[in-house]
């Protein structure tokens, strides 16, 4: 469920760094975070984005992860609620990735989202 | 209509004698200074002089009616002497002919000591008098006088004049208006003795170019008996003085010397062999290293300096326009880029190439042409030029680094052919998408378009009965290399029709249509074996082949199902063919790269960012 109310596209997620999930514009709906392990205690995981701020993914996984992940799952006020982990391997482009979603989520914003989601 | 000029009446004119009515040829008119004056050249179709308009006259310039090489009356004159040099100042003239072509040669009169030479003629005040004071306030620099020396030989007539060293003018100074000249330059290019024959009649010719210490070079020819007497005097490379032959305006298609004239040598010619000078550089080369090669275009002309590290035994072909049988051999070329590529030479130069290049010397060669034959290869042109260990910095360069590690870095050493596979990488910004081939109306041109752009295979034409190969030879070696087709006999054996030998098997070589998209369009596309091979994960054809044969045929479909939808960065050759008594524009792909996606979304970001 959107913010406000409506049902989220199917197979549609907005792809966020730690700026997205904090503020809470996409709370509520399912969306993707990429980022480097730093950290999993089982309760917590914390990743790393390309900018080098932290997120937070609660109820993660208990298994052996690549370096760099995917997690989707439910976006909170100021973490993710973690439902399906992706690897993506020990490479990966973080800044490349990092300039790419922040046009999706910023400049060119109206190319991907519905207008309620436009800041 | 031939017009009759006025013959003799320009010796007399230079004699300041009088002359009624005279019939000339302006073979130049040119406006002089800033005022509204202009300078003649009159011709009676032997000898040629200086003139000038007067004013009165200025009229038949400016509507047009007396241009270069208009026929004339000339009705009144009279001759001054400017700087000791005659000069016709015409008065009143009529036009005869406005537009005509130039009759004869005519020589300078005044060079040609014509003054000195007429019989009974009546003294010539002009030649060893001081120069008087110029007259009716008509100074003017003169750029046709002639650049002999003038007065510094004494008495001197013209005829009389010493030639040798001091003559010389650089190959800048030389026009068809001047006749004595010497020039001293390096035979930087001697070309092949070439024979014609057409409805005027036949001989031969050669040209070579001469370079001098100014850094112009000029192209000169000889005809006939000159080019018999002259082609095995001259040697390339060395130093020469030429004096004497006909000067004209270069054609720029054939001559890509830098002067404007080229030289026509004929029975009048002096050759002197002198003593190598310095000054005059050896030749003005532009090296690339082979290594390059591979993303340079082919058509191009360029010059390359290496090692010749193989030569294969002189063959014979049968030109298909002229129906002339060639000489062709090959030379592998390797530089200190540590990458070999194939040079064909042609005629003499083939004939010669195994004695010449014996013993893997260091040669360069200068103006051969790129060819995307066999991935890259070089060929040479009639004006291409070779030489053997030339004296510039790079033959030593080369030499060391072959001799110290040349022969060990075989292992690691690229080759040009098959450099199509690398492909000739165009730059982001340089490509195109597949749209563009019909938008631009690409190949339609002489030569074939080339472009690259980024697509995804979405279809194979794979089957084919036979399969989506051909049959090639097996011989690896010249002139076969493991591309021409064979057939098959009746006893399973494959027959190769140009190296005439049979084998028990054929080598499969892949060819088929494949069609690729984009965002824009979608466009078929002919893939060869290299770059086949690339797009199915190097399985070869004659692998794919063993599968059908062992009935695997699942195999055979799931590596082609690999190939699809996978994204590559084509370098594609675009051209018009008659196909069936159709014009039909095909893409044929040289080149493929998979697409470096962290490459290209950077690549792809900047270009946003610039949006």
């Amino acid at each position: 469920m959107t913010p406000t109310g409506t049902e989220q596209e199917q197979g549609f997620y907005p792809r966020l760094n730690a700026a997205g999930i904090s503020g809470g514009r996409f709370s509520g709906m399912i969306v993707s975070v990429v980022g480097k392990q730093i950290s999993n205690d089982g309760q917590l995981l914390i990743l790393e984005d390309g900018d080098g701020a932290q997120m937070k993914i609660t109820s993660p996984e208990n298994s052996q992860n690549t370096q760099f992940i995917e997690i989707v799952g439910a976006c909170a006020e100021d973490s993710v609620q973690h439902f399906v982990t992706r690897q993506l391997g020990d490479e990966f482009d973080m800044d490349t990735y990092n300039q790419m979603i922040n046009l999706q989520n910023g400049k060119y914003q109206e190319l991907f989202y519905q207008s309620e989601f436009q800041k | 209509m031939v017009y009759q000029l006025t013959t003799g009446a320009i010796a007399r004119m230079m004699r300041k004698e009088d002359v009624k009515n005279p019939t000339l040829q302006a073979i130049h008119v040119k406006q002089v200074g800033s005022q509204e004056r202009y300078r003649v050249i009159l011709s009676d179709g032997e000898l040629f002089m200086q003139g000038m308009l007067a004013s009165q006259l200025n009229e038949y310039v400016v509507n047009g009616s007396l241009k270069e090489n208009t026929i004339i009356t000339v009705n009144d004159f009279i001759t001054n002497l400017v700087q000791g040099k005659p000069v016709v100042i015409l008065l009143k003239m009529a036009v005869v002919d406005t537009n005509s072509p130039k009759i004869g040669q005519p020589a300078d009169a005044h060079s040609s000591g014509a003054a000195n030479s007429a019989p009974a003629a009546p003294q010539a005040p002009a030649y060893g008098a001081p120069p008087p004071a110029p007259s009716g306030g008509n100074t003017y620099s003169n750029p046709y006088a002639s650049r002999q020396p003038t007065n510094t030989y004494g008495s001197s007539g013209p005829v009389g004049r010493a030639s040798g060293e001091s003559n010389i003018v650089p190959i800048s100074a030389l026009n068809p208006y001047q006749n004595r000249w010497t020039i001293k330059g390096r035979i930087t290019n001697k070309g092949d003795i070439r024979k014609w024959s057409n409805a005027k009649g036949e001989g031969c010719l050669f040209s070579i170019d001469i370079l001098d210490a100014s850094g112009m070079d000029i192209r000169g020819t000889f005809f006939k008996e000159d080019a018999e007497k002259w082609f095995n005097i001259l040697e390339p490379e060395k130093v020469y003085t030429f004096t004497g032959g006909r000067l004209k305006v270069a054609n720029p298609q054939w001559n890509k010397c830098k002067c404007q004239h080229e030289i026509t040598f004929d029975r009048s010619t002096d050759i002197q062999l002198v003593e190598d000078d310095d000054a005059i550089k050896a030749n003005i080369y532009d090296f690339k290293k082979i290594s390059d090669i591979e993303s340079i275009e082919p058509e191009t002309i360029i010059d390359i300096i290496g090692v010749v590290i193989s030569i294969s035994p002189v063959s014979s072909i049968t030109s298909k326009k002229t129906g002339n049988e060639l000489l062709k051999c090959e030379l592998t070329v390797l530089d200190d880029s540590n990458a070999e590529i194939r040079i064909t030479l042609w005629g003499e130069k083939a004939k010669k190439a195994e004695n010449e290049f014996d013993g893997c010397p260091v040669v360069a060669f200068k103006s051969v042409k790129v060819s995307d034959y066999g991935g890259r290869s070089l060929g040479s042109l009639n004006s291409s030029s070779i030489a053997v260990k030339p004296k510039t910095p790079e033959t030593e360069v080369i030499k060391t680094w072959f001799d110290n590690q040349g022969t060990n870095a075989a292992s690691t050493r690229k080759t040009m052919s098959g450099a199509g596979g690398g492909g000739n990488r165009d730059s982001f910004e340089n490509r195109k998408y597949v749209s563009f081939i019909k938008d631009s109306s690409l190949g339609y041109n002489e030569k074939p378009d080339w472009l690259s752009f980024k697509g995804t295979i979405s279809f194979i034409k794979k089957d084919k009965e036979g399969g989506p190969w051909y049959p090639a030879c097996p011989n690896k070696e010249e002139p076969c290399r493991n591309m021409c087709k064979v057939t098959q006999t009746s006893d399973n054996q494959w027959v190769c029709e140009r190296c005439s030998k049979q084998y028990p098997d054929c080598c499969r070589r892949y060819i088929y249509s494949l069609t690729c998209v984009d965002d824009t369009s979608c466009t078929w596309a002919t893939a060869f074996n290299d770059q086949a091979e690339l797009m199915l994960g190097g399985i070869t054809a004659n692998e794919m082949n063993q599968y059908l044969e062992n009935g695997d045929s699942q195999k055979f479909e799931e590596i082609f199902q690999e190939a699809l939808f996978t994204d590559w960065i084509f370098k594609c050759k675009v051209k018009n063919e008659m196909v069936n008594d159709e014009q039909r524009v095909k893409t044929t792909i040289y080149g493929m790269q998979k697409v470096d996606y962290v490459e290209e979304s950077k690549n792809l970001l900047k270009a946003i960012a610039g949006f």
